[in-house]
């Protein structure tokens, strides 16, 4: 429905009249959204700073686990 | 003005100022998105959700589509999952058309005050649509994206785009024809 589409291809009756019924909701767009970018930021640097340490310990959990499939590790058949 | 892949490449290089120039460059088609897809409650956590999702996903981000395609692709998918989670009905819209006209009658002329629930309802029946049909409607007939970019934002055939529009735009119709209120919809 914008004027700079050519693939729009022609419009009904009603959906005309649709089209001007939603001009109301085009001329008064949705406003908030203004600590945005203060928020997403924080939230940016907190995952960051929690991120490290959650990697680390998940390399060290995997690190012991593995160890401790050796060392508990049965037997070969036949060895 | 730098572009966006310009910010992107210094963000992935740990450059958060650089990640903050993107939100803020985008924050509002975001919000709006957001805000017409899930209500007005939502709007803030779900933009912040898409957002910080974008933010941990921009190595993924291959540069095929505008950053905003992109972006606008992840707020849609957040938006529809917050819907589902919370199987949110008819959301009510808060306008104070209503309010107004009982506590201060005399200051709003009557036009707008008319305008105003006009609006209202219209927002109301909108998110009375099933969530594809709402997103369809709300990126082409309110965002006024293109259809190539909404089939980019979808990731749904051009011609799929087409129908379920031209499907969405009946739904809504019929949806204001049933409607006490007369918003006088030719055949």
């Amino acid at each position: 429905m914008t004027p700079d589409d050519p693939t729009d291809d022609e419009l009904s009756p009603a959906e005309r009249g649709l089209n001007q019924h939603l001009e109301l909701l085009r001329a008064s767009p949705p406003t908030g959204g203004a600590q945005l970018v203060t928020t997403v930021i924080r939230g940016v640097r907190w995952q960051r700073a929690i991120r490290d340490p959650l990697v680390l310990v998940g390399a060290v959990a995997t690190a012991v686990a593995d160890g401790l499939g050796l060392l508990f590790e049965p037997p070969e058949d036949g060895s | 003005m730098e572009s966006d892949e310009g910010l992107i490449e210094r963000a992935l290089d740990g450059d958060l100022a650089a990640f903050e120039r993107l939100v803020e460059r985008h924050r509002a088609i975001v919000f709006r998105v957001a805000a017409r897809i899930v209500g007005p409650d939502d709007a803030e956590d779900v933009s912040q959700d898409a957002f910080l999702r974008a933010f941990h996903r921009l190595d993924q981000y291959r540069g095929t589509a505008a950053f905003r395609t992109w972006l606008l692709q992840i707020t849609q998918n957040t938006a529809l999952s917050t819907l589902s989670r919370t199987r949110q009905g008819p959301v009510e819209v808060s306008h104070d058309a209503s309010e107004a006209a009982d506590h201060d009658p005399v200051r709003q002329p009557v036009t707008e005050l008319e305008r105003r629930e006009r609006q209202g309802r219209l927002e109301l029946k909108l998110r009375t649509l099933r969530p594809e049909y709402r997103s369809l409607l709300v990126l082409r007939d309110l965002e006024g994206l293109s259809y190539n970019e909404i089939s980019d934002v979808l990731e749904m055939p051009l011609g799929s785009v087409k129908g379920r529009l031209h499907r969405a735009r009946d739904e809504l119709i019929e949806l204001l024809r049933n409607n006490t209120y007369d918003w006088e919809l030719p055949p």
